[in-house]
């Protein structure tokens, strides 16, 4: 047995309340990646938050190398040689790539910042993970949420920890960084880091853990090590039950070629993002788009929605042309979108979960001019209900409920508007095996209903499942469309690259 | 049957705004113990009076703090109120036109601020600061510093009404209009989001550029509107009416539990907030404490408002 770095015993902890951890017992051990895995709202972040210094107020004790420890802040514990990648990113948007990085550890020169290790640095770090593209004095505002995740990453990994905590490092990640960064936590395990690993995307888990601890309503009830590693078993006890298989063309009885168009753009262009990009989607029907990292996907959508002005390209739907200039306009036509930076864009965090479901519906609960009390709640209330969002009442802020229950809210406040065409970036960003069987479930019911959906995921299983046909798209283009026969794995990365 | 009950117990004493309540409460109950003329009526009239000039900007200048922006030209804007209203009438304008002239002015420049804020995208602080500079030079070159009279049936806005002051009826009639716009309008909501998060609120199809212009235009006509009751009681319009108000409209929003980040606070907390202001000052002329003893005590008063109600936060679950 390698030796044990971090021994947590009895840790409990509560948020007014709430019990989130209960009694747990863990040791994490130098050379070693243990993941953890459970629910939206099982408490992972919050355990690794604890570990990290963010909260105090637990009870029960850390024995850092041997000695007992209470970490005073995130600081306290990174000197002592912990970094964590944040699920929620943290960075400062105003700051460049590597001063984002390097804050609180900078290279020096007596007492001025060293300009030229620092990029030097930067530049090294930035290779290491095989990225191109960003440029380290780039402002971390103008990147995408993809590679702002790599940024979050190669900041936890300057810091040389000896504990490397990642909570879903690779939530908004494609294939090829996902590998780069499998490749990386394999050297750091060789050099005898010891890393926590918490990501709802299991096929990683499995290929990366030595071992595998799941936690549930807070308290710790398996501990798996690699030689009884298997996939029903891990998510029955993530989830309480068994998932039931996917029966996609048992009830799909969507006669695509038939249904009319509902949407088409033709050749909209903006700036140097987005260039002569044509596409239609009919009614009902699932059209996903595949590509990398940068590949413009997020922005289309964005400008599609009225968030972004394209400079060129037409938009019709249902046959009409039309011209969108904000999201409110957007909405008017019929038009929904998801996005993907679920703190940035997404929810309004001192409000409540109600108010962040109703945000766009408010004119459907209304009594005469009054919004009603009754109505909201009960709109709320159904949505909590059905999509299992945890929260201990509609009235929590919503910045108070775990990443994945925020993303479900989200979503709820786009599907209760009821949208003809529903545009889904990342939609199962941060959510768990089993509320993604759900959330599947409800696109393709929707699907059935008539609602024509426009799906990014950088999930290829998700893509490919969900799609009926799937455009790629690479570096602000079009590359090909594939229909659901010519669809794989395969036959998408091939257009991508 | 008893534990619902005891939860609605619960629910009453946890509402928000029950922190300063209480807080505005035991300050009535000490300065009324040391000095029993406190809980007389007329001098409970008195303390309303006196802060219902406050009360009714604060309901705009609450709205503007929630959408986390805020107005350093309130005060300006009720001096050229005061000012505005008696140099028009002195010129011959029937009263009534004058009061909507001057409301309509007040409210265009307000808008003004808005349109700067939101188009060119500068801080609200900037741009406040500096209408509150060409306001108050506006206000200047109209009187030359020396008070107009003021002597019509507008007048009756100083005056009372079944021995009650009309601004007190002007302000409780604000306060409730505003708390129903805030709370239970798609507008209120879109104003509460606009602050929580711009961002995702334009993506929900909210006009966060309209909001935000509306609030400034609408705090500037009641800034102006506090400003002609205030002419109406004196007689006159002076160019110092209203001056340093705007850091006690943002005093009663801050201590009434608006967040100067946005997206939080209610027109009852910044009726409790102007309460407490109105009520200090009171207390310490009953109690013949120095006025230096005042503003030392509003300073205090509002940094332990402020962390009762960040305390109150961090607790809270819902
Ligand atoms: N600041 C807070 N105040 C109150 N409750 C909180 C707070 N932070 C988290 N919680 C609650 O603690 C529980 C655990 O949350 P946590 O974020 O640890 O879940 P998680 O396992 O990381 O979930 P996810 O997979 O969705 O990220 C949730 O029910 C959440 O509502
Ligand atoms: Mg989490």
């Amino acid at each position: 047995m390698k030796d044990v770095i971090l021994s947590v015993q009895h840790l409990s902890k509560s948020f007014p309340g709430t019990k989130v951890l209960d009694d747990i017992n863990i040791d994490f051990r130098r050379g070693a990646v243990h993941a953890i895995c459970g629910e939206n709202g099982a408490g992972k972040s919050t355990f690794m938050n604890i570990i990290f210094g963010v909260y105090q107020d637990y009870s029960g004790t850390l024995l850092w190398e041997g000695k007992e420890t209470r970490f005073g802040s995130p600081l306290e514990a990174e000197a002592a040689g912990i970094a964590m990648v944040h699920q929620e990113n943290s960075l400062i948007p105003y700051l460049s790539v590597m001063d984002n990085i390097f804050l609180g550890h900078y290279p020096k020169k007596g007492v001025f910042i060293d300009k030229k290790a620092l990029k030097e640095k930067a530049v090294k770090l930035l290779d290491e993970l095989g990225i191109t593209g960003i440029a380290p004095e780039k402002i971390v505002n103008t990147l995408s949420v993809a590679q702002k995740q790599l940024v979050e990453i190669i900041k936890a990994l300057s810091l040389d920890a000896k504990l490397l905590m990642l909570d879903e490092p690779t939530a908004s990640l494609t294939l090829k960084e996902t590998e780069y960064l499998m490749d990386i936590i394999r050297q750091l395990r060789e050099k005898g880091v010891a890393i926590v690993y918490v990501s709802h995307r299991l096929e990683e888990v499995f290929e990366i853990a030595d071992e595998i601890s799941v936690l549930r309503d807070g308290q710790m009830v398996k501990h798996l090590d690699r030689d009884q590693f298997n996939y029903d078993e891990v998510v029955y006890h993530m989830i309480g039950r068994k998932l039931q298989d996917f029966d996609r063309e048992g009830e799909d009885n969507r006669d695509l070629m038939h249904s009319g168009e509902v949407l088409r753009v033709e050749s909209l262009c903006r700036k140097d993002e987005l260039r002569d990009i044509s596409f239609s989607a009919r009614k009902g029907e699932v059209l996903g788009f595949g590509g990398l990292v940068g590949a413009g996907r997020s922005e289309l959508m964005e400008a599609l929605f009225g968030f972004d002005r394209y400079t060129s390209g037409k938009v019709y739907i249902d046959g009409r042309e039309v011209e969108i200039r904000s999201p409110k306009q957007a909405i008017k036509e019929g038009l929904a979108l998801v996005p993907e930076e679920r703190k940035q864009k997404g929810i309004i965090a001192c409000l409540s979960v109600m108010e962040n479901i109703n945000v766009v519906s408010y004119k459907d609960l209304k009594n005469g001019r009054l919004i009603s009390r009754q109505k909201e709640r009960r709109s709320a209330q159904e949505y909590v209900g059905s999509l299992r969002i945890r929260t201990s009442s509609i009235m929590k802020r919503i910045g108070q409920l775990s990443g994945g229950n925020q993303q479900k809210a989200i979503l709820a406040r786009w599907l209760r508007m009821k949208p003809k065409i529903l545009i889904l970036d990342e939609p199962t960003h941060g959510i768990d095996i089993g509320a993604k069987e759900d959330i599947y479930k409800m696109i393709r019911s929707l699907a059935q209903e008539g609602t024509t959906i426009l799906l990014i995921s950088s999930e290829m299983g998700e893509l490919i499942r969900l799609s009926d046909r799937v455009i790629v798209m690479r570096e602000g283009e079009v590359k090909g469309c594939l229909d659901k026969h010519e669809m794989s794995q395969e036959s998408i990365m091939k257009l991508a690259i | 049957m008893s534990d619902t009950k005891k939860k609605s117990i619960k629910d009453i004493l946890n509402f928000r705004e029950a922190g300063v309540l209480i807080a505005l409460i035991i300050l009535c109950a000490v300065i009324g113990i040391m000095n029993p003329v406190f809980f007389n009526a007329r001098n409970i009239i008195k303390i309303l009076r006196q802060f219902s000039a406050i009360g009714i900007i604060a309901v705009g200048g609450g709205f503007v703090i929630i959408t986390g922006g805020i107005d350093l030209s309130v005060g300006s804007f009720m001096g050229f109120g005061a000012v505005g209203i008696a140099k028009l009438i002195s010129m011959g304008v029937p009263p009534i036109v004058a009061l909507i002239m001057i409301l309509a002015i007040a409210g265009m420049c307000g808008l003004v601020s808005g349109v700067i804020i939101v188009k060119v995208d500068l801080n609200p602080f900037i741009v406040t600061l500096a209408m509150m500079n060409i306001m108050s030079g506006v206000t200047y070159l109209l009187s030359n510093g020396i008070p107009i009279a003021f002597n019509n049936y507008l007048n009756f806005l100083g005056r009372e009404f079944m021995t009650i002051p009309v601004s007190i009826f002007v302000m409780i009639i604000i306060m409730i209009i505003g708390h129903i716009v805030l709370s239970k309008t798609e507008y209120g909501r879109q104003v509460y989001a606009v602050g929580g998060n711009a961002m995702s609120a334009r993506l929900s199809g909210i006009n966060v550029d309209k909001v935000k212009c509306s609030v400034y235009a609408m705090t500037a006509v009641l800034a102006a509107l506090s400003g002609v009751i205030t002419c109406a009681n004196l007689n006159s319009g002076d160019v110092s009416t209203g001056s340093g108000y705007e850091l006690n409209v943002i005093a009663a929003c801050a201590i009434g539990g608006c967040s100067l980040s946005g997206g939080e606070g209610s027109i009852l907390g910044v009726f409790i907030g102007a309460a407490i202001l109105g009520v200090i000052k009171n207390g310490f002329v009953l109690l013949m404490i120095p006025a230096s003893w005042q503003t030392i005590t509003i300073g205090i008063v509002i940094i332990l408002a402020c962390t009762l109600d960040r305390i109150k936060h961090l607790r809270s679950e819902g």
